[in-house]
């Protein structure tokens, strides 16, 4: 969502927002399989049916993403004028099991003044 | 001062001399500059992981604060245009443009860019889904690496700190990107144009490069990569009318360098032997050994296109294009040679299209071919040679009857034929009904990866319906006959061995069954590379065979201060042979309101959503 609001002659200002929601699952189902023995005796290097249906969880992707962002201008002459923005940023993870724990936040901000020719 | 400031200024200082000059040029002339330019200041704070939130960092990658000065100019006379744009808000965060033109004789155009990328960085946990053992338990190698012998590391503690080291990396690219084009028309010669280009690209950073080795996943690691690549392109062209008929040349010659140093994994063998030959020896590679290379590559293409403009809005057009690439192979020393240190492939094309008016309906037919000639060479395994076992008698033969040297060839080459026909009839002022059929023949060199052909088609109904309701609806079917495929690639004796009663997808064969049967050796010894994988029956795919598509969108303004529009994609594909669909639907809207002269709002939302089904073969045993 956007806004641009010309408050005043002079003053214009602006707002956006910005959210994403992104969920994955994925549904697996290992049966139990019958345990391999070798003339040696059982090999202890298989899976199990329950590990292997640790893919469900470790495939669960979920995410929230938003973005706040204000800003405006102000006119002190029709040349000379003043700008200025500030942007919160946050990205929260529930599952970390590809790429760890990627929850973090930013600010951003700017303050400038400028002329017209 | 830093460069991009300098950079900036220097900017300034000289159109402020071209601007200067060429208004005592143009004297006699109307002179325009107008522009503005501003000084000022950006910051950035972070928490916690910055490689999301800040992905595509804007300002910094790090919490700071920079200088941030930007202009935007614009300068116009009679003989002499100018456009200037410059924005620097951070160290890796600015952008360039100047476009100039010099009474229509010259014109330029300039581009630079700078940002930064965060990628992505796998912490490989995930793999405790599939591999015994998990991080840190029985086997510690299917995560970055803890034991030492694996990465060459002196001794545990070292290989200890490596192994956090990896994770602590932050994998961050500095992009860099020149871009610079030239048009030049002649007074002497007005209709032909001649151009030259210039586009250098830089990365430099550090990516995650992961490895594997043995005979399955078992033993996976990750290590951060140097990144220094340069990408060059020159161009040389030129357009020229004449009367009808248009014609465009351009050659285009690309360099690719890549200088970053390359990660070293350590392939460790089992110090098994069996039959008297070591499985170091079956694997071919053992030891530190260089991985994830991107080879230095070169490509030369000459591309032609000519449109002849008829009367009745009859067109006919036609392009040709030649392309050489190149790219630099070594051999292992010890491991492998190849017969050549130069791969090249080739790529050729060439369509036609005519496109004219028939009453109320705009007929295009075109049709074409390119083919895609790949590397093609042989790679001799010195070990394959010395793979025999002894019998115990007076002769001795290999395990094994892998070709020595072995010939590959690219799975990229094909040739590819296509063919179609595109109708748009006006039925009535506002409204245009279109039909479309597209056929593409694929016919691919490596015979196990199929020939595809693909049946196309479209109908697409768009309409105006008043000055406040537009809008459009299409729907296209694809039929694809024997899609991109690995013939028999996977899953062991399916159809051919006995089937398990408790558990059916799952087969097996006897092992006495291939007992002296070649190439196993005439003793009780089975090899598994001689019995097991020449038994792999299932093809395996994720290109559907059949492909539904529809999409609608439509705009309503009802008023001049208001418009919304409402989208919707439907896309279905499926493939019976391997079991798999996937279906996507992505609906959506846009909305724009100014309910004053001074508030504009706009608002959008679209929703995205995906369902695979799809068959997947999972080891679950580790050697």
């Amino acid at each position: 969502m956007a806004v641009d609001y010309q408050a005043t002659e002079k003053l214009k200002l602006n707002a956006s927002f910005t959210y994403n929601n992104a969920k994955d699952s994925w549904d697996w189902d290992f049966a139990d399989r019958p345990s391999l023995v070798y003339s040696g005796g059982e090999k202890p290097h298989y899976d199990t049916s329950e590990q292997n249906d640790l893919i469900d969880e470790y495939s669960d992707l979920s995410y929230q993403q938003y973005e706040l962002t204000v800003g405006g201008s102000y006119n002190f002459t029709e040349s000379l004028y003043t700008t200025a923005s500030l942007t919160y940023s946050d990205f929260d993870s529930d599952e970390m099991y590809v790429y760890g724990d990627e929850d973090g936040s930013a600010y951003y901000g700017y303050l400038g003044v400028g002329y017209r020719f | 001062m830093k460069l991009s400031h300098f950079w900036l200024l220097a900017l300034l200082s000289t159109l402020s001399l071209v601007s200067t000059s060429t208004i005592a040029v143009a004297a006699d002339g109307p002179a325009h500059l107008s522009g503005n330019v501003e000084i000022g200041v950006t910051g950035m704070d972070t928490d916690d992981n910055p490689a999301r939130v800040n992905e595509y960092a804007k300002y910094r990658s790090d919490k700071g604060v920079n200088f941030a000065p930007s202009l935007d100019l614009e300068y116009l006379s009679k003989q002499f245009s100018l456009g200037a744009e410059a924005a620097v808000r951070g160290p890796h965060d600015q952008d360039y443009a100047l476009e100039a033109d010099v009474n229509r004789v010259l014109k330029l155009d300039l581009d630079y860019q700078v940002f930064q990328h965060w990628k992505d960085h796998d912490t490989l946990e995930n793999l405790g889904a599939t591999m015994f053992g998990d991080v840190g338990g029985q086997q510690p190698r299917v995560t970055t690496d803890l034991s030492a012998g694996q990465i060459g590391a002196e001794s545990p503690a070292v290989a200890k700190e490596r192994y956090y080291q990896e994770l602590d990396n932050n994998y961050i690219i500095d992009y860099k990107e020149f871009k610079g084009e030239t048009d030049l028309t002649i007074p002497a010669l007005p209709n032909v144009t001649f151009h030259t280009g210039l586009r250098i690209e830089t990365r430099k950073g550090l990516e995650q490069a992961i490895t594997m080795s043995k005979c399955n996943q078992c033993h996976v690691q990750a290590q951060g990569k140097d990144i220094d690549e340069k990408t060059r392109d020159y161009t040389l062209g030129a357009t020229g009318k004449f009367g009808l008929l248009t014609v465009d040349y351009e050659y285009l010659n690309r360099k690719f360098d890549a200088d970053g140093s390359l990660p070293e994994y350590n392939y460790l063998s089992s110090g098994l032997t069996r039959d008297g030959v070591a499985d170091a020896d079956t694997m071919l590679y053992t030891g530190m050994q260089e991985y994830n290379d991107t080879p230095d590559s070169e490509k030369d293409s000459h591309s032609v296109e000519a449109r002849l403009d008829l009367a009745k809005s009859t067109t006919l057009s036609a392009s040709y294009v030649h392309a050489d690439i190149e790219s630099d192979k070594d051999g292992e020393a010890g491991t492998y040679t190849l017969d050549q240190d130069t791969l090249s492939s080739k790529f050729e094309s060439f369509f036609l299209k005519g496109a004219t008016r028939i009453g109320n309906l705009r007929l295009s037919v075109t049709g074409g071919t390119y083919e895609i000639d790949g590397p093609d060479y042989k790679v001799n395994f010195p070990d394959r040679d010395d793979m025999l076992i002894a019998d115990g008698g007076s002769s001795t033969y290999e395990n094994q009857d892998f070709d020595n040297p072995q010939h590959y060839e690219s799975a990229e080459s094909r040739e590819v034929t296509r063919l179609g026909i595109d109708g748009v009839y006006r039925l009535s002022r506002g409204t245009t009904l279109r039909l479309g059929y597209e056929y593409e023949d694929v016919d691919r060199d490596l015979e196990e990866l199929g020939e595809s052909v693909t049946n196309t088609f479209k109908v697409a109904l768009k309409s105006r319906l008043n000055s406040k309701l537009s809008g459009r609806i299409s729907y296209q079917y694809q039929d694809i006959d024997d899609p991109f495929h690995g013939e028999d690639a996977t899953g062991i004796a399916q159809g051919i061995g006995s089937t398990d009663p408790a558990y059916p997808g799952l087969a097996w064969l006897n092992t006495a069954d291939y007992v002296g049967v070649y190439p196993n050796p005439d003793n009780s010894t089975v090899y598994y590379w001689n019995s097991v994988y020449p038994n792999r029956t299932l093809d395996a795919t994720n290109q559907p065979d059949k492909v539904h598509e529809g999409k609608f969108s439509s705009t309503w303004a009802p008023a001049s201060n208001m418009a919304m529009t409402v989208f919707a994609r439907v896309r279905v594909e499926e493939n019976d042979d391997v079991d798999y669909k996937q279906h996507s639907y992505v609906p959506g809207a846009s909305v724009y309101y100014a309910p004053s002269n001074n508030v504009i709002l706009t608002m959008a939302y679209t929703f995205n959503k995906m369902k695979t089904e799809n068959q997947m073969c999972v080891g679950w045993y580790h050697g």
